[in-house]
């Protein structure tokens, strides 16, 4: 999950809550947040128990590597100056977080992996897809879940 | 800034009225990067003019004399007019200048005037100088051109991938009102400026104290 986490009644929470969900949040995810303010919103909300850090699992399993590679590629592609050394691992490694997790953890009803980030995005559908994991791995942009009106009530100029 | 030679004979002398104007927009531009408020009233009033000095106060929510006194400090930059009416309406000119690949639009000087409303801007900027805060703005217009991922803004700008992050979202209005109302936005995305969306709808819109 990326996204900002703001207010302790934020669109995002009560959003876990009507879906009774708890997020899972990559702990290297969790470690990039933490010189801003953004990581004491982050506290709040793990103590509160809808977000809960996860160790990440070494990404180990064949299909899980396939789709951290898959998801580089395609990253890589949606630039024509960019290759792949460009693409920062974390934004692949959640392709194959998902599919890790999906094949150790087997959830009941699958896995829905939750970003704002469009091309992140487009990373996990390509290999998602690819892989033939559509069926039990869903991608869900954040605005899908939350009304983001002026989430920061801050006028245009 | 290269203002054309009119006369080669002394390897590149210039036409002063020239060099003068040239040297007047170097001024302006430099004085604009440095001062995010007064950089605020200026992008008001090229995104949202002709207006008067009373609406700007209004919009912006400032003091009545700094308004003015930020009027008559654009009108001497030479980057707004103000007409002789009763109230006078203030209208800008597009200001863009450059400098050997180095690019100033009002859609930079929005991303500049965002540290007088925004937090994340203001620390930004404290932390990496008014420079890297430019650059990223090019590199929130390729994310949301669906180019790049917001952490792959890190590395060209050369802060942490948390911090690039927080800039590409602090910089989704500045993006969204310069494909809208800046006519030099294709200057600073000649590959990508058709290619910006947005997920949710942004709310471009004349600002007003009550909204």
């Amino acid at each position: 999950m990326s996204g900002g986490v703001s207010s302790d009644d934020s669109p995002l929470r009560r959003a876990c809550r009507n879906a009774e969900t708890t997020l899972l949040l990559p702990e290297q995810i969790a470690a990039e947040i933490r010189p801003t303010s953004v990581r004491t919103a982050l506290d709040r909300a793990v103590e509160s128990g809808w977000i809960e850090v996860v160790e990440t699992p070494p990404v180990s399993r064949t299909d899980a590597t396939r789709a951290r590679d898959i998801a580089r590629r395609r990253i890589a592609s949606l630039s024509p100056n960019k290759t792949e050394d460009d693409v920062e691992t974390a934004d692949c490694t959640l392709a194959g977080l998902a599919v890790e997790l999906l094949v150790t953890e087997q959830p009941t009803g699958g896995l829905t992996v939750l970003t704002a980030d469009r091309a992140a995005r487009e990373g996990v559908e390509s290999a998602v897809s690819a892989l033939g994991y559509e069926a039990t791995i869903t991608t869900v942009s954040l605005f899908d879940v939350i009304d983001d009106e002026d989430d920061d009530g801050l006028p245009v100029v | 800034m290269v203002p054309s030679s009119s006369s080669d004979d002394t390897g590149g002398s210039v036409e002063p009225r020239e060099l003068a104007t040239a040297i007047d927009q170097f001024a302006a531009a430099g004085t604009l990067l440095d001062r995010p408020s007064l950089a605020r009233v200026y992008v008001f009033v090229c995104y949202y003019g002709p207006v008067d000095r009373p609406r700007i106060q209004a919009a912006l929510d400032l003091p009545k004399t700094t308004a003015y006194q930020y009027v008559e400090k654009l009108a001497e930059l030479g980057v707004v007019e103000v007409d002789g009416g009763r109230p006078a309406a203030i209208s800008a000119e597009s200001v863009q200048f450059r400098e050997d690949g180095a690019v100033v639009t009002p859609t930079t000087l929005h991303a500049v005037s965002r540290q007088a409303i925004d937090g994340d801007v203001r620390a930004f900027t404290e932390r990496h100088g008014v420079g890297t805060l430019v650059a990223a703005v090019r590199q929130a217009g390729l994310y949301y051109a669906g180019r790049i991922t917001k952490r792959m803004a890190a590395d060209p700008l050369d802060v942490h991938s948390g911090e690039a992050m927080v800039i590409v979202d602090a910089l989704r209005p500045v993006v969204a009102a310069g494909q809208e109302y800046d006519p030099a936005f294709d200057v600073l995305f000649p590959d990508v400026a058709d290619e910006i969306e947005f997920e949710t709808e942004i709310d471009l819109s004349e600002p007003t104290t009550e909204s």
